[in-house]
C-alpha cells in the first residue's frame, strides 16, 4: 500500500512541496546548529584534551622561597597522586641571537614577541608534561644528558612568532644586584603543534640548568597528576586544605565550567530548532488534515469495498510519514550544505556526526508519525454511510 | 452450505431511537434471497431502500433483528471481520460509480485484492481476466476521467467482482447513465447472475430493471408490500 501512499502524496504536488520545505527548514536547521554545537565541544576537548587529570600546584609562600622538597614528598606519598613534577619557571628578560644571521636579535619595546618564559623541567618529565605521542617536527627533545646544558626545547607558535630555528641561541641575563651574567640556550628542537597552547607557547629548559645558573634551586610549580579524571577537583581542594603555602587550580575546573556554558547555550539552541520542527509538525498535520477532508468519499468507498480501519490508518500514517521522511532527508541535505559553507566561510569547523544525522532523520519520522496520528485515525473513523451518502 | 443466499428476520431500525426526531426506518422485514436469485429492490423515496442495503452491506447494524449473509450473523461480527466479510463476499456498484480518482481502471479493480493481501502476480491475472469479463481491454492504465460513464461503471462492476464474491449489491448501478448505457449495464450484471450464478440485488427506481429481475421486494414506509 507503501506506493498508494507516495502516489497521494503527491496528488496536491505544491501543498506537499510546501510542507516538505517546513519540515526540512526544522530539521536542517537542527542539523546545521547542531553540528556548530558538536565542532564547539570537539574545539575544546581538542585545546583542553591534554589537561586531563593534571593539577597545577603554585608556590604561594611569603617571599617566594618556592614549593619545598617536603612538600613535594607528601604529595607524592598520596594514594590519589600518580606522579608530581617539579617545574621553575624564569622570565627572560633579554633577546635572542639568530644563528643564521651570526648577529644578536634584540627585542623589547611592546612587540607581542617581546616576552618569554622558560619552563625548567627534568628531561626524564618531558613526556609527561608534552605527551608521549608529541613528536619534535625539527631537531630533538630533551634528554637526561642535557642536565646542565643550556638548550631549550621550543613550542610550536614560540619558534613561529620569534623566528627561531633549531641552533639558534635565546639569551637568558641573570642579575643579581651588580652585575648581569648572560647565558646562551641553544635551540635543539621544535615541537609540533598540539593545540595546547600551554605546550605550544613554551620553552622548555632542563631543570638542573637553570638551577646552576641560578644558584638557587627553588620550584616554583608543580605538575601533580592524579590517578583519575574525576577526582581531580577532589584532590586538588585536599590539597589547599591540607598543604601550606600552595595553591592547587585545575584547569579542568575551568573546562567544566566552559562546557556546561556551553551545554546550556546548547540546550537554548536545541529549543530553538524543536520549536521550529514542532511548526513543521504542525504544518503536516495541516496537510494531512485537509488531505482526509478532500478525500472522505475515497476513504469512504474504500472502507465500503473491504478496507478496515487498521489499513486507512496506516495509509495516512504512511502519508505523513514519507513527507516528514522526505523533509528530513531534504534538511539533512541542507544541514550539510549549511556546514559545507561555515566550514567555507568562517574559520570555524561545525562537525556532522552520524549520531546527529540519525537524531535528524528519527526525529523527522518520529515527528511525522505524530503530525499524522489525528488525521489518520479521523479518517479511519469516518462512517462510509455518511459520506457516501453526502459527499 | 449454501453460498450467496441472505436472510432478513425481523429488521428494524430507528434512527435517533429516544430523540424527538425518532424515525423508524425499517419496521419489521423479513426475506431471503437464494443463491443466484436476481431480486430487485424498488420503492418510492424514504421508503427505506437504502437503509435496508445498508444493513446487507454490513455497513450498518439494524435496531432489532438479524441479516445473515451465507448463514452468518452479521451481529456477531467485529469491524474487522465485517471488513473480511465486504471484500470477500460482497459486490458493490454503486450510482456514482465510486473509482478512487488518481488511481487507473487496473488500480480500482486491483484495490479490493490488496486489501486481502495477494500477490501482484496473483493481481495481475484477476485484472487482467475481469478486464476482459467486462470487456475493457486496453483501458487499463485509463483514470476514471478518461472513460464514459458506462465505462466507468464496468470498471467498477469489475472492481466489485475483484475477489469473486457470491453476493453484488447494486445500488442505482444505472442512476446515472444514459438508457442505452445502463441497458448494457444491466445485461452485463444480469450476464454475471445467469453465467456464475451471482446472486444479485438491485436497488432501483428504474421499472426496467426490476422487470427483468426475479423477483422484486416493495417498500413502502420501511414495510414489505
Amino acid at each position: 500500500m507503501l506506493d498508494i501512499a507516495l502516489k497521494n502524496v503527491f496528488r496536491q504536488k505544491v501543498r506537499s512541496i510546501l510542507t516538505i520545505a517546513g519540515i526540512a527548514m526544522g530539521i536542517g536547521l537542527v542539523l546545521a546548529l547542531g553540528s556548530i554545537g558538536e565542532g564547539l565541544n570537539q574545539q575544546m576537548a581538542q585545546q583542553f584534551g591534554n589537561v586531563g587529570a593534571v593539577i597545577d600546584v603554585r608556590d604561594e609562600s611569603d617571599n617566594s622561597v618556592g614549593i619545598s622538597q617536603d612538600v613535594i614528598d607528601e604529595l607524592q606519598s598520596w594514594p590519589e597522586i600518580e606522579s608530581v613534577v617539579p617545574i621553575g619557571t624564569y622570565r627572560i628578560t633579554r633577546g635572542f641571537r639568530g644563528g643564521e644571521f651570526g648577529g644578536r636579535m634584540m627585542f623589547g619595546g611592546g612587540g607581542p614577541s617581546s616576552s618569554l618564559t622558560f619552563t625548567g623541567i627534568n628531561p626524564d618529565d618531558q613526556d609527561y608534561m608534552i605527551g608521549e605521542d608529541i613528536n619534535t617536527y625539527e631537531g630533538r627533545k630533551l634528554d637526561s644528558s642535557d642536565d646542565g646544558s643550556t638548550v631549550v626545547l621550543l613550542g610550536h607558535s614560540t619558534s613561529e612568532n620569534q623566528n627561531l630555528n633549531v641552533g639558534d641561541e635565546i639569551e637568558y641575563q641573570r642579575r643579581t644586584n651588580q652585575t648581569t651574567e648572560s647565558f646562551y640556550f641553544s635551540v635543539v628542537g621544535i615541537i609540533e603543534e598540539t593545540g595546547d597552547t600551554n605546550i605550544d607557547s613554551a620553552a622548555y629548559v632542563p631543570l638542573k640548568t637553570m638551577h646552576e645558573i641560578e644558584d638557587d634551586d627553588r620550584i616554583t610549580a608543580l605538575k601533580v597528576k592524579v590517578t583519575d579524571v574525576n577526582i581531580v577537583e577532589n584532590v586538588s581542594q585536599k590539597i589547599n586544605d591540607q598543604v601550606e603555602d600552595v595553591r592547587a587550580s585545575s584547569f579542568l575546573t575551568m573546562v567544566r565550567q566552559i562546557q556546561s556554558s556551553l551545554e546550556t547555550v546548547q540546550l537554548a539552541v536545541y529549543g530553538i530548532g524543536a520549536v521550529s520542527i514542532i511548526v513543521g509538525g504542525l504544518g503536516i498535520m495541516n496537510t494531512m488534515i485537509m488531505s482526509v477532508m478532500e478525500r472522505r468519499r475515497e476513504i469512504g468507498v474504500m472502507k465500503a469495498i473491504g478496507a478496515t480501519t487498521t489499513m486507512i490508518l496506516t495509509q495516512v500514517l504512511q502519508e505523513s510519514a514519507i513527507l516528514s521522511l522526505i523533509g528530513g532527508i531534504v534538511g539533512l541535505t541542507l544541514g550539510c550544505l549549511s556546514m559545507t559553507l561555515i566550514i567555507q566561510y568562517t574559520s570555524f569547523s561545525p562537525v556532522m556526526t552520524p549520531q546527529l544525522m540519525a537524531i535528524g532523520l528519527g526525529f523527522s519520522i518520529f515527528l511525522g508519525m505524530g503530525a499524522g496520528l489525528y488525521p489518520a485515525w479521523s479518517a479511519s473513523q469516518l462512517d462510509p454511510i455518511e459520506v457516501l451518502r453526502y459527499e | 452450505m449454501s453460498n450467496g443466499e441472505i436472510h432478513c428476520e425481523g429488521l428494524v431500525k430507528i434512527y435517533n431511537q429516544g430523540q424527538p426526531n425518532e424515525f423508524e426506518a425499517l419496521k419489521g422485514i423479513e426475506f431471503t434471497i437464494g443463491e443466484g436469485e436476481f431480486v430487485s429492490i424498488t420503492g418510492p423515496s424514504g421508503s427505506g431502500k437504502s437503509t435496508l442495503l445498508n444493513l446487507i452491506s454490513c455497513l450498518d447494524t439494524p435496531t432489532k433483528g438479524e441479516v445473515y449473509i451465507e448463514e452468518t450473523a452479521i451481529s456477531t461480527l467485529n469491524g474487522f471481520e465485517r471488513a473480511k466479510l465486504r471484500r470477500e463476499k460482497l459486490g458493490f456498484v454503486f450510482q456514482q460509480f465510486n473509482l478512487i480518482r488518481n488511481m487507473t481502471s487496473f488500480e480500482n479493480i486491483e484495490l479490493p485484492i490488496r486489501f486481502k493481501g495477494a500477490s501482484t502476480g496473483e493481481r495481475k491475472k484477476r485484472v487482467t481476466e475481469l478486464l476482459s469479463l467486462v470487456g475493457l481491454e486496453g483501458k487499463e492504465n485509463n483514470k476514471p476521467t478518461e472513460l464514459s460513464g458506462g465505462e466507468q461503471q464496468r470498471v467498477a462492476i469489475a472492481r466489485s467482482l475483484a475477489n469473486d464474491p457470491q453476493i453484488i449489491l447494486g445500488d442505482e448501478p444505472t442512476g446515472n447513465l444514459d438508457q442505452k448505457t445502463g441497458k448494457t449495464i444491466i445485461e452485463l450484471l444480469k450476464k454475471l447472475n445467469k453465467e456464475e450464478n451471482k446472486t444479485l440485488i438491485v436497488v432501483t427506481h428504474d421499472p426496467g430493471i426490476a422487470k427483468s429481475a426475479q423477483r422484486t421486494i416493495k417498500l413502502q414506509d420501511g414495510k414489505i408490500i
